[in-house]
Formats: C-alpha cells, sequence, structure tokens
C-alpha cells in the first residue's frame, strides 16, 4: 500500500513510461547501429572486423604492411585441397599495435581455433615489430602498445562486437562510409583503393614515412625482451601448424632506416627461425623481385596480390 | 568527466536509477547521494582539487551561518570579507598570480629594472570560475537578507558540487538552486524527456558543430599566414559557431540532465546569433554570468544611473572583468573592450532595450532591417571573438587586417562543409527561437518526432568529429 501511494516509485505511472519508451528508444539505436556496423563495419574502422570473425585456424601476423601487402583470399586460393587447415585469417594490426610481445601473443593465441593441427602461420616481421620506446622497460611490464586493440580485448569473436565499439571508439571513422578509400575484409586484408593518381603525392609520402622511421631510431631501442617474445611466440604457434618468417619487400631509403636502427637483424632472424627450424624468406635481399609500394613500405593491392603469390610460391617450395 | 564521453554514457543512467529507485526514500539520501556522485564526477578528471571545493563549500557554508547569527553590520562583513577572501583568493592562485607576476616583471624591466617573474608551476583547477561565483553570490545573498543561510550541510555542498553545472556552469544563484534541494522532488515525466531533448540538442551542437569547426579553425588560426582573406573570415565565423555550439552545448547537457533528477537550471543562452543590437546579444549570451556581473558587479557600482561618465564607467568595468574572468590574457581584456565599445553608443542614447522581444516576433521570416540589424551585430561579435581566440594582441591585429584585404571576395581554401552543418543548426534555432532550447517543441507524432531524434543520433555519429575538450573547462 505504501508502495503505491510513493510517487516516485517503478509503479509510478510516468516513471514506467519513461523508462519503457527510453529502453524501447535505445533498442531501436543499437539495433539500427548493429546493422550498420553488420554492412558498413569495414568501411569504418581499420580493425572491428577482426573482432566479428570466428576464431581462425591459419593466421597472418604482422603489422600494417602485412594488414595491407598480404592478402589471404590468394593463399586460400592457392593452397586450396592442401594439407594446411584453412582459410587463412589476416590478424596484422599497424606499428602501433602489432609489435612483438607478450600482448599480442596472448591475442593471437585467443583468435586461433584451438583444435587446429595443421594450420599455417606466417609472422611478417620488421624491425620496428621488435622496437621499443626508449622509456619503457619490457621487463617492468611497460609497452606502448599496451590498452589498443586487440590487447584490450576481452572478446576477438563476437558479431556484433560492442566491446570493440565502447572501448575504441575513437578508431571509428563514421564519414569514411561515404567515402569508401579503404575496406578491412571479413578476411583481415585492408584494401586499400582510390590511391592518388599523382606521383608527387607518393613522393610526399614516402618523404613523410622517412621523416617517422627516422624520428623513432632517436626514440627507440631493440627490444631484448620482444625478441624473446618473437621466439617464444614461434614455439607456441608450431603447437598448432608450421610456422613461416617472413620480410616483406619494402624501398631501399626505408630500409637503409631499418638497417641503421637495427644493423642484425636479418642475421638475428635467420637464427631465431634455424633455432625452431622454421623458414624465413627475406623479401629484401638484392636478388629478389621489388615490388611497388605507394609510400615506401606498404604494397598496393596489385603488387599485393604478385607478392602474396611469391610468398605461396616461396612456402611450396620449402614444404 | 566529460559529458560527450562513454564514462558518461554509463555515468548519468547508473545515477539516475540510484536516485530514483534506491536513494528516493529520504531527501537527505537523494542529496548525500547527488553530492557523491558528483565529486566522483569532479575527480574522474583530477581529484587532488576536490580539496578546493570541499573548503571552499566548508568556508561558505560557515561564512552564511556567520552572517546571519552576527548582529552588528561590521562582524556580517567581516564573515563575507573572508568568503571573498577565499574564493577570491583560490581564483587569485590558480588563475590570476603567474599573469601578474609576468606583467609586473615586464613593467619593472621597462623601468629599467630586470626582475625574474616569479611563477607557479600549477594547473588550472575545471570549473573554478563557475563553482566559485556560485557559492559567493550564496555568502553575498545571505548578507544581503535576501537569502537565509541554510543548516542542511549535505545539501549545501550538493549545491556547490551539483554535477550537471560544476566545471561549465550555469553558474546557478544559490537563491534559485538552493531550495531546490530542500523540495521533495517527484519525477516529471514531460520534464526527464524534455531534458533528453536538450541533451541531445547539446550534442549535436557540441559533437557535430563544435568539434568539426574546430579542426578548421585550429588549423587556420596556427598558420594565419598561409590562408586567403576569405578563408580567415571563414574561419572566425567557424570560431563563432564553434564558440557557440561547444559552450551553449555544454549548458543544454548540464541543463538537460538537471531536468532528469527533477531540478531547474536557468536557461545560460537564448539563441544569441539572431540578436538584432549588442545589447540583446549579451541578453542572450551566456545569460548566467551576465546576469551575475550585472546584480554583484554593475549594480552596486550604480549600474546604468548617474551621468554619463558614470555609466562609461561602469559598462567598461563590467565588460573588462568580464573579460578577464575567461582568463588571464591580454586578450579576453581587449574582447571585453571591445563589446563595451559596442554597447556604450546603445546605452547613451538609451537603445539598450530596444529589442527585448525574440527577432521577428509572431513571424516566420524577418524583415530586410532585421536581417540587415541581425547580419551586423553578428559581424561585430565576430571581430571581437577574433581577440577571444588569437594567442595575442598582435596575432588577432594581424588576422584582422588579413582578413580585410582584397582576397576576401575570393573563394576559400579551406574546408567548409561544416557550413552545412551550422545551416542546419541555424534553420532548427530560427524555428524554435521563441522556446527554451532547439528541440524543446517537436512534431506531436510519436513517428517523426522518433525519426528525427535518430537522425540527430546518427548524424552524431557519422559527422561528428573527434572528441575534443570543451572550451569553457578552462575558464
Amino acid at each position: 500500500m505504501e508502495r503505491s501511494l510513493n510517487p516516485l516509485f517503478i509503479s509510478n505511472f510516468n516513471m514506467k513510461t519513461f523508462l519503457i519508451k527510453s529502453l524501447s528508444f535505445f533498442l531501436i539505436i543499437i539495433l539500427l547501429l548493429t546493422l550498420f556496423l553488420h554492412h558498413y563495419g569495414g568501411y569504418v574502422d581499420y580493425f572491428y572486423n577482426k573482432f566479428t570473425t570466428p576464431k581462425a585456424s591459419s593466421m597472418i601476423i604482422g603489422d600494417s604492411r602485412a594488414l595491407q601487402g598480404l592478402q589471404p583470399a590468394i593463399i586460400n586460393e592457392y593452397y586450396n585441397n592442401s594439407k594446411f587447415d584453412l582459410p587463412i585469417f589476416n590478424y596484422s594490426f599497424t606499428i602501433s599495435q602489432g609489435l612483438i610481445g607478450s600482448h599480442y601473443r596472448k591475442s593471437i593465441l585467443k583468435k586461433i581455433d584451438a583444435n587446429t593441427k595443421k594450420g599455417l602461420f606466417i609472422i611478417a616481421i620488421n624491425p620496428w615489430m621488435l622496437g621499443s620506446k626508449k622509456e619503457n622497460n619490457n621487463y617492468k611490464g611497460e609497452f606502448k602498445e599496451s590498452g589498443t586493440p586487440p590487447h584490450n580485448m576481452n572478446f576477438i569473436s563476437m558479431n556484433p562486437n560492442f566491446e570493440y565499439l565502447l572501448k575504441n571508439y575513437n578508431y571509428f571513422h563514421f564519414k569514411a562510409v561515404f567515402r569508401k578509400k579503404s575496406f578491412l575484409h571479413k578476411d583481415g586484408w585492408l584494401e586499400e583503393n582510390n590511391l592518388p593518381k599523382d606521383s608527387l603525392v607518393f613522393k610526399d609520402w614516402k618523404k613523410n614515412q622517412i621523416n617517422m622511421f627516422t624520428g623513432f631510431i632517436k626514440g627507440y631501442k631493440v627490444s631484448e625482451f620482444r625478441k624473446k617474445s618473437l621466439d617464444t611466440l614461434i614455439k607456441d604457434l608450431k603447437k598448432y601448424g608450421q610456422v613461416y618468417l617472413v620480410s616483406t619487400p619494402i624501398d631501399k631509403d626505408i630500409l637503409e632506416i631499418e638497417n641503421r636502427f637495427y644493423p642484425d637483424f636479418d642475421k638475428d632472424m635467420d637464427a631465431v627461425s634455424k633455432l625452431n627450424s622454421v623458414a624465413y624468406f627475406n623479401f629484401n635481399k638484392a636478388n629478389n623481385q621489388s615490388y611497388a609500394t605507394y609510400d615506401g613500405h606498404h604494397i598496393d593491392k596489385f603488387g599485393g596480390k604478385l607478392f602474396t603469390k611469391a610468398l605461396c610460391d616461396s612456402i611450396m617450395k620449402s614444404l | 568527466m566529460l559529458f560527450n564521453s562513454f564514462e558518461y554514457l554509463l555515468f548519468l543512467p547508473t545515477v539516475f536509477l540510484l536516485y530514483w529507485f534506491v536513494f528516493n526514500k529520504h531527501i537527505k539520501w537523494q542529496n548525500l547521494l547527488l553530492l557523491v556522485v558528483s565529486y566522483v564526477f569532479y575527480g574522474w578528471w583530477d581529484w587532488r582539487f576536490l580539496s578546493l571545493i570541499v573548503f571552499s563549500s566548508f568556508v561558505d557554508y560557515f561564512c552564511g551561518l556567520a552572517i546571519e547569527k552576527a548582529e552588528q553590520t561590521k562582524i556580517k562583513k567581516r564573515w563575507l570579507s573572508l568568503s571573498m577572501l577565499v574564493n577570491l583568493g583560490f581564483l587569485g592562485v590558480f588563475k590570476y598570480f603567474n599573469f601578474f607576476s609576468s606583467e609586473l616583471a615586464i613593467a619593472c624591466s621597462a623601468l629599467g629594472y630586470i626582475v625574474d617573474a616569479l611563477t607557479l608551476d600549477i594547473v588550472l583547477p575545471v570549473g573554478i570560475s563557475f563553482y566559485t561565483f556560485q557559492t559567493m553570490s550564496y555568502t553575498i545573498d545571505v548578507y544581503r537578507s535576501k537569502l537565509k543561510p541554510t543548516k542542511d550541510i549535505f545539501a549545501f555542498f550538493a549545491f556547490v558540487s551539483f554535477f550537471p553545472q560544476l566545471v561549465a556552469g550555469p553558474i546557478e544563484r544559490a537563491s534559485n538552486l538552493l531550495p531546490q534541494f530542500y523540495k521533495k522532488r517527484r519525477f516529471n515525466y514531460n520534464q526527464a524527456t524534455d531534458g533528453l531533448r536538450q541533451i541531445l540538442w547539446g550534442l549535436f551542437k557540441k559533437i557535430v558543430i563544435a568539434d568539426n569547426c574546430a579542426i578548421i579553425v585550429n588549423q587556420v588560426f596556427d598558420n594565419q599566414a598561409d590562408y586567403s582573406s576569405s578563408s580567415l573570415f571563414i574561419a572566425a565565423v567557424f570560431f563563432a559557431f564553434q564558440i557557440y555550439g561547444d559552450f551553449s552545448g555544454y549548458s543544454d547537457i548540464a541543463i538537460g540532465t538537471a531536468r532528469l533528477f527533477s531540478f531547474n537550471l536557468m536557461q545560460n543562452f537564448a539563441f544569441p546569433y539572431f540578436s538584432r543590437d549588442i545589447a540583446e546579444f549579451w541578453r542572450r549570451w551566456h545569460i548566467s554570468l551576465s546576469t551575475w556581473f550585472r546584480d554583484y558587479l554593475y549594480i552596486p557600482l550604480g549600474g546604468s544611473h548617474g551621468g554619463i561618465w558614470m555609466k562609461v564607467r561602469n559598462t567598461f568595468i563590467i565588460f573588462i572583468v568580464s573579460g578577464f574572468w575567461h582568463g588571464a590574457r591580454w586578450t579576453f581584456i581587449v574582447w571585453g573592450a571591445l563589446n563595451a565599445i559596442y554597447f556604450l553608443p546603445l546605452l547613451l542614447r538609451n537603445k539598450n532595450r530596444t529589442n527585448l522581444n525574440v527577432a521577428a516576433e509572431g513571424q516566420i521570416l524577418v524583415t530586410f532591417k532585421e536581417a540587415v540589424q541581425i547580419l551586423t551585430t553578428f559581424l561585430l561579435t565576430i571581430l571581437a571573438w577574433v581577440f577571444f581566440r588569437a594567442a595575442t594582441i598582435t596575432d588577432a591585429m594581424s588576422y584582422i587586417y588579413s582578413m580585410l584585404s582584397k582576397s576576401l571576395f575570393t573563394l576559400p581554401n579551406i574546408d567548409v562543409k561544416p557550413l552545412a552543418f551550422i545551416a542546419i543548426l541555424l534553420v532548427v534555432e530560427w524555428l524554435q527561437r521563441h522556446n527554451q532550447h532547439g528541440l524543446e517543441k517537436v512534431s506531436k507524432s510519436l513517428f517523426i518526432r522518433w525519426s528525427t531524434y535518430l537522425l540527430i543520433i546518427f548524424s552524431i555519429i557519422l559527422f561528428g568529429a573527434q572528441s575534443q575538450s570543451f572550451i569553457y573547462f578552462q575558464f
């Protein structure tokens, strides 16, 4: 009786109506947002679709060079009817997130289908993925990539993925739905469309990248922790299938900067691959075919097709 | 905590449910809840500065009671002075100390004495200018016997720190807000739904208008030499809408949020860019601050009574102090002085209260004369806003000089897309100019109403720019 007299209690008609209407409206928003993300999720965020897709039995691991340059569709076609557990999924990010270390390793292991036995794992490695900010002590758990996706994600195979939306809202660029310039495919490959035709723009982009990497040399160091993590990652992945280490092709100017940053990179990669009995392909060796990049280190989608095929050939030869 | 953040999206419904369903048994519990959540809201930014609010609240609470208790005016005055000293002291230390110290060093060096400026390495606490003015209004009103001091310490502390308007206003008068903490609040459906509409419109103004304009404004003001006159002019227009969208957007969200808890805050903006003269503009822009200065500074100084000299003096004082309230920079002072210069001819010709109604009252469109008046007033405010935005007076002068060259009549070389959002804002606000906010009256049809809300929400999602902090937080 007392409750029914209380104007603030839920039986209050005003409040009841308010809550019902608010909730209904909220549900409509969620529904529309879900539909929007379902149709346009690949256009409005570089990573969203990586977390809406099922667990993977084969994987490409790396930074933006692999994200754009390695096309799972080509690999799946090439190895159709092979012994590998396919399809392969591109679980690469950018140099801000795709750094070798305990964070990335944890996320990769989360994304792997635990039943996989004959997976194909391509680790597209470069010196920056083994670098760390000078002020960060990796042994004390200080990592540049902390708090970014995929490291802040608990659910990596949920569709729609509202955890990603809530935690990484700032990564979304919803306006891109009108331009549709880049698209993250359901297999994890980021397709860049409508690249400018003016070669001067590419020159300018390359100059910016050179400046960025030159700046990295000042603020970054090669991390022993990450080097050990690479070894651990290879060992972990080997439990699920075959692992291949790849150095993706880049322009000479940028390669020269990377050699300054990490002179023993090729030697160390060779050593870690031998230690774990996995193949290592360095596509930056002088006798290798060159692939056009649009900014010095990202291969465009046409070059990416050729490069992915060339990598498949190399893997096939090593089998 | 920012209103345009996910934290707030979770915070607000949680507080709403606790307020109406858990702490609803007694008004004291509700006040206590509001106090705690307000401190959480503020502490989210930097919990160390909570001590300032708590201290300021304690001082003003006890000063209020002491003023009432004192029988002699002399004693009452002492308690009032203590309250002023503490509040203005906080402002002086945190906001103005470095400015005065540097200016003193410059003055000394001009006289031939080289002195190193003593500066403090301190952060300006968010919202300090807002809550100190709010608490000062309490002790002044108690001193003037316009308000009975409260003995309810929780109600008073909750009044000082009420989270919707704590960091950027509206600067509430104790006589309006404090009594609302004594009365049993009843949930009101119409008030709450209108509150939600006002929040939505505030978010649109902040995220779609202000944040999109900010990108271009920052680019142009930081590299003004690279842009043509027409681009500089468009960027100045964008700044006018950035600051309006930002600040009135915040006020809308604050007022709307308060309404969800059955509190009524004062209107802070009344569609100021439809003003037909500067006097009207100042009746419609940051109303809570303008009326604060009117009641606690302008009128005690004699207001518009007395001779011409007194009117001129008081006008300059109120506008310059208002400019200085915004920050310890000469550009704000010039901005205030410029507005005083705009305002004086109206005051001296007794035309400052000509336009008390809304433009085109009862009509859909303005007359030609009104259109010219509105446009002129807007252009004058743009000129003043350049000083408000520029880093130095030299920058502002050079900006204006560059803006008024021949290339003013060429096509701008900046992204003008925000003009489309501004046009939408102007149309909506023009249609709603008789009301309290831009979404007060929407169609009676549920379908049209909800479609409108959804359209606004998806505009915010699709066209919203990268989240920026509210400009007025720095004041």
